[in-house]
């Protein structure tokens, strides 16, 4: 009953908050964000903007990282080549409510370290891939490491020289196996080097606290949380706003030396019930900002705490749709969500070399795998869209790399993937996409993941094509996505390439002109090749989903844009649904009469 | 002579002010959580039932109020400075009946590790309502399930004997004032920062912590006989860990730990300063020794080791009193009785020794205890108990829960983390008939080792944690041998010809029981309190309790060498001389 993780479920926005101001950047670094923003719009590799140094942490750190690469370069068997240090300040304020009582604020500041290390030489190092073994070959557990939070010079390079130490022999009982992994399985497909070069980024940007009015905010979670904590059908319940300052100084042994931050708004909202049959049912909002100015008034979060507490109740009577194939419409954000979970996955570079991965894009470069009209591309340096903060948004990758636009899928045609500074055939280098949570390693993952169609029409005049196609089809009915909560994919060969989505808010739509019919317990699941086939039509209605992407390289903050989709057949099965009655007694009654003992 | 000189050196800080007095009378019936807890439980005890199946026969809430501060720091430089809130429920519903209940059957191992839930922080009747009712209402649907699950375990491996599930017992009321945390943030970051920075002159150590976190618990227990508390406490834990890397490559990981009662401090300043440093230098001469092959023969624990050593090979093998029944091999492992639980009327010590639990034993000397509890988790009277006597185990700390031979609660009910409640040790007290001085207690060590053929026999001041050692570990290690009693890491051989000390290192116990108890041959004269946040086996769950002891001499143990070994540093520490 503590609140639950903003992951457990996937936000949508129904009254996406403006975009009031661009990105706020410290006027004295003005002129280098400027001179930065015109190096990544014309030279990514370029090296960015070079003010002077003020920070004395990334002094140390530059300084123990010299020592480390002079101490270890030739240190044993196999050379050190590169190393890069990544210190990340997080910031955390959570003010919440559950069961319509306010929890505690929590407020913390910690730092971590990261410290990623390469043996060998680019072309085979220590990240390669071990084949024919455990996935546990390939991925290393979370390791968080506490970090000074003060820029005492003793203590930083100890902490720095400890973790190196541990990193460099995990680097070289790792390289050894990748060596002998190599000599004895057959060879691999893609013979890309394991590394590539980049240009060092200088760059540094302070992020200052935010002034978050913590009374206010209390009394507003308060609010919400009370209001949802007494609706008929709510058994569980929370509010909560919650405020991440995630600062990063990052040197690598190329000279780069970057300290950047990024702030991280959300308030979230969410209601859970259990249908007579067990079935458990939830509804949830969530709202993302950068600065606390562009977080949501007071009604616009109360207004939305009435409609879900309104739809979590049509879904306790809603009736339980068998499985079915036929037309349906996924509205924006969850058509995001869709298109986040089944297409974009597929298009991190990392699946494209690992032989264990299913490859389902890789050798479609140039080739039509969207419908025509779709264009996708992945573009985190946008701060936000339609004047909706995105929380994909960031200037430099986790290996040091300046973000950029990447045009993933152009007029249906795929062009190019999400990368690291590790290439795969065709693409020798990195387009800033290598990001993690601190403690995991870095693949490549989505930013800001954006849907645009040339073929949109109104919401409207969609859902009229909706009726067309179930009539056509001689279907008794077609379906409405309007929430998802996420889902899962399969990108092995282990398993088979389908997926499964998991949506939350359901309409039966019936061709005959009776009112839409709110319905439950359906999962959709497909293969993606054929699912994207099947888009016939979109609206001109993007929708922002922020939320938070859980992968090898753990939780990554994330958007997805979208218009609504049309499809002409998707896939309905039954969900698992759980096993618990509702409880016997009805909830407390604040007006019944307390029993004191 | 170094490790009998070196006795607990807690500069103890009586806070008194941090002490409230207690009230002359609580007003239960005003506060928010005694009032959603009696509303929720008298609905459930009147109306909570599901058609056809057998309404709950007793039922009990247990909330945690915890507030903590953490401030941590490594090195030299804070890594971690924190305040937060935290409010947990334990429910225990029993459906059947006292004879069988649905309790200690864990149809799977997630059973065991049934942990408390979190509640609402804020004192807000209705928000803590809805909470007790969804949690009561699935309390109650998995006690039936439980029930169901026992009986038909029970059915097909019936039962030798006819113990009852749960004895009757006279709860009481008892009131503290809520505690008070009462920590002065800036003063503890300077002291801990301060503290890690003493240790950058001990080129030996290559990584380091100094931590302190204080802690406050208020317990309000409801149950549907009548027995009503709220028990306040306040920990204030000072940690001290740090590892070193032997020429070989072995790792040396040691940790000492002050655990300071309700109002006092550990060592602060000047005091907490020696400490550290004379913990680096013992680690760092550690270190320094020659490892050992192997070692047979006469061990003498003193001070923190012998605490651990009491906690590892009596504490932890004396409770559960009575196993649980798992539906599966893992689970019942688990939930199996202590070892020597079934020596119960036996011999489990030599005859000079005496054991004894006093729960409402405030203090010993100047030490305010950890295992302080007038009454138990089961709003039980505590009562003060003789474990052994004359060398022979004849109570064991009881809940309500009766055991073979021990049918009633006498007062030392515990609940874990896990919600599981068993009966627990609080002060445990050990004495002798006869102690020795230090001085006797040094030759007897010599005379046997003697009689052994030796050179030497060992003193050993401090067990490793394994928690600690895991956490320093520079490579993956293998996986740890299962042994009753952790590593020696302070160690030094006795020389038996001129009763000289030496540094030893690199031993890890062969296949240690609690035998070894049985071997005790002497113990001293002068008893240590320590205060513990120990682990039990059962579980991984943390118990405060207090162990009275003196040093103790066992006449034979044994222990092989460890054989986990690092590569030493490729790169020189920024802190050691070369390298800075």
């Amino acid at each position: 009953m503590r609140p639950t993780s903003p992951r457990a479920a996937l936000p949508r926005l129904a009254a996406p908050p403006r975009c009031k101001a661009p990105l706020r950047i410290a006027a004295p670094l003005l002129a280098a964000a400027l001179l930065l923003a015109a190096t990544l719009a014309t030279a990514p590799a370029a090296l960015a903007t070079a003010p002077a140094s003020s920070d004395a942490l990334l002094d140390l750190m530059e300084q123990e990282l010299a020592r480390s690469m002079a101490n270890l370069g030739e240190a044993a068997d196999a050379p050190l080549y590169h190393c890069q240090y990544a210190v990340t300040e997080e910031r955390r304020l959570v003010i919440s409510a559950d069961e319509g009582g306010l929890q505690a604020t929590e407020r913390e500041t910690r730092r971590y370290l990261d410290v990623d290390l390469r043996v060998g030489s680019m072309a085979l190092d220590n990240t390669h891939e071990i084949r024919g073994g455990s996935f546990r070959d390939n991925w290393t557990p979370r390791r968080l490491v506490d970090f000074p939070l003060e820029a005492d010079p003793e203590a930083v390079r100890a902490a720095l020289w400890n973790e190196t130490e541990y990193q460099f022999r995990q680097a070289l009982d790792r390289y050894m196996k990748v060596q002998a992994n190599r000599r004895v399985k057959v060879e691999e497909e893609d013979l890309s080097a394991d590394f590539s070069p980049a240009a060092p980024q200088r760059f540094e940007e302070d992020l200052p606290r935010a002034a978050v009015d913590a009374a206010r905010w209390e009394a507003i979670v308060k609010r919400a949380g009370a209001y949802l904590a007494a609706q008929p059908f709510v058994n569980e319940s929370g509010a909560r706003l919650m405020m991440t300052e995630s600062v990063t100084r990052m040197v690598s042994s190329e000279g780069a030396r970057l300290k950047h931050g990024y702030r991280y708004l959300r308030i979230f909202l969410d209601c859970r019930g259990l249908a007579t049959d067990g079935m458990e049912l939830s509804r949830n909002e969530s709202w993302a900002a950068h600065v606390p100015e562009h977080l949501p008034a007071e009604d616009a979060i109360m207004a939305a705490a009435q409609r879900l507490a309104g739809e979590l109740a049509a879904l306790a009577d809603a009736p339980v749709v068998t499985p079915y194939i036929g037309p349906a419409i996924l509205v924006n954000r969850a058509s995001g969500v869709f298109f986040h979970e089944i297409f974009g996955h597929r298009l991190e570079g990392h699946r494209q070399k690992r032989e264990s991965e299913g490859q389902t894009f890789t050798k479609m470069v140039g080739k039509e795998i969207l419908p025509a009209f779709l264009n996708v591309y992945d573009d985190a340096t946008l701060a936000c869209y339609g004047g909706t903060d995105l929380r994909g948004f960031y200037r430099f990758d986790d290996e040091g790399v300046p973000a950029r636009r990447v045009a993933v899928v152009e007029k249906g045609v795929l062009k190019e993937f999400l990368l690291t500074r590790s290439p795969i055939a065709g693409f020798p280098a990195s387009n800033g996409h290598a990001r993690r949570q601190v403690g995991y390693d870095t693949v490549a993952r989505m930013g800001n993941t954006i849907v645009e169609s040339d073929k949109a029409v109104p919401f409207p005049r969609l859902r009229e094509l909706l009726i067309e196609e179930i009539k056509n089809q001689g279907k008794p009915y077609g379906l409405i996505f309007q929430d998802i909560s996420g889902g899962f994919t399969s990108t092995g060969r282990r398993g088979p390439q389908a997926f499964k989505v998991q949506p939350l808010l359901v309409y039966r739509v019936y061709p005959d002109g009776r009112p839409d019919e709110v319905v439950r317990g359906v999962d959709i699941v497909g293969t993606p090749l054929t699912s994207f086939s099947k888009i016939i039509a979109t609206g001109d209605d993007p929708g922002v989903f922020n939320g938070t992407c859980g992968a090898e390289s753990g939780g990554v903050p994330v958007s997805a844009v979208s218009p609504s989709i049309l499809v002409s057949e998707i896939e309905v099965e039954k969900v698992r649904k759980g096993q618990e009655k509702p409880p016997i007694l009805p909830p407390p009654d604040s007006g019944r009469k307390e029993v004191r003992r | 002579m170094k490790a009998l000189a070196t006795k607990c050196a807690l500069a103890f800080l009586v806070l008194l002010a941090l002490a409230a007095p207690a009230p002359a009378a609580y007003d239960a019936g005003a506060d928010p959580v005694f009032r959603a807890m009696a509303a929720e439980m008298d609905r459930s005890l009147t109306e909570l039932v599901l058609p056809g199946m057998a309404p709950p026969y007793f039922l009990a809430y247990r909330v945690q109020d915890s507030e903590e501060a953490y401030i941590e720091a490594r090195y030299g430089a804070l890594t971690r400075s924190e305040r937060g809130r935290q409010r947990y429920l334990y429910i225990e519903l029993r459906a059947g009946g006292p004879e069988l209940d649905n309790t200690w059957f864990a149809a799977d191992w997630r059973d065991v590790y049934n942990m408390r839930d979190g509640l609402v922080e804020e004192d807000d009747v209705l928000g803590l309502r809805r909470q007790l009712w969804l949690l009561t209402d699935a309390a109650y649907k998995k006690s039936l399930e439980n029930l169901a699950g026992k009986q038909a375990w029970l059915a097909s491996h019936p039962r030798t004997d006819s113990i009852p599930d749960f004895a009757p017992a006279e709860c009481v009321e008892h009131f503290d004032a809520p505690a008070a945390l009462g920590v002065d943030m800036a003063a503890w970051e300077r002291r801990v920062r301060e503290a890690a920075a003493a240790l950058q002159d001990t080129p030996a150590l290559q990584d380091w912590s100094v931590s302190y976190n204080a802690s406050t618990a208020d317990k309000r227990y409801l149950n549907s006989e009548g027995g009503r508390h709220l028990r306040a406490a306040v920990y204030r834990v000072l940690d001290v860990s740090a590892t070193a890397q032997a020429a070989d490559g072995q790792r040396l990981s040691a940790s000492r730990r002050w655990v300071a009662a309700a109002g006092q401090e550990p060592p602060a300043d000047r005091a907490l300063r020696a400490e550290v440093e004379s913990f680096a230098g013992e680690l760092a001469a550690m270190a320094a020794a020659e490892p050992l092959d192997g070692y047979a023969g006469p061990v003498l624990f003193t001070g923190d080791a012998a605490a651990a050593l009491l906690a590892q090979l009596f504490v932890n093998q004396i409770l559960p009193a009575r196993s649980g029944i798992g539906a599966d091999d893992y689970t019942r492992q688990l939930l199996e009785e202590g070892k020597l639980v079934r020596r119960l009327n036996r011999r489990v010590f030599p005859d000079f020794v005496t054991v004894r639990d006093e729960p409402a034993r405030a203090s010993w000397g100047e030490v305010l205890l950890a295992g302080y509890r007038p009454v138990d988790d089961e709003s039980v009277r505590a009562e003060a108990l003789t474990l052994v006597a004359g060398g022979r185990l004849v109570n064991l700390p009881m809940s309500r829960r009766p055991a073979k031979k021990l049918g009633a609660s006498n007062g030392h009910a515990y609940t874990l983390q896990n919600q599981w409640t068993v009966g627990a040790p609080t002060n445990l007290i050990v004495s002798a008939k006869k102690g020795l001085t230090e001085k006797k207690l040094l030759a007897e060590l010599r005379r046997i080792a003697r009689e052994f053929d030796l050179e030497y026999g060992l003193l050993v001041e401090r067990l490793e944690d394994p928690a600690v050692a895991w956490r320093y570990r520079w490579s993956q290690p293998g996986m740890p041998e299962q042994e009753l009693l952790s590593a020696p890491v302070v160690v030094y051989k006795v020389y038996t010809d001129d009763g000289r000390l030496e540094p030893a290192r690199g031993l890890v116990p062969d296949d240690v029981t609690v035998r070894a108890l049985r071997d005790v041959t002497a113990l001293g004269k002068e008893a240590e309190a320590v205060n513990l946040i120990h682990t039990l086996g059962m579980g991984s769950m943390s118990l405060p309790i207090s162990i009275v002891t003196p040093a103790i001499l066992v006449e034979e143990m044994t222990f092989k060498a460890g054989s986990e070994r690092d590569p030493l540093p490729f790169s020189p520490s920024p802190l050691a001389g070369d390298g800075r």
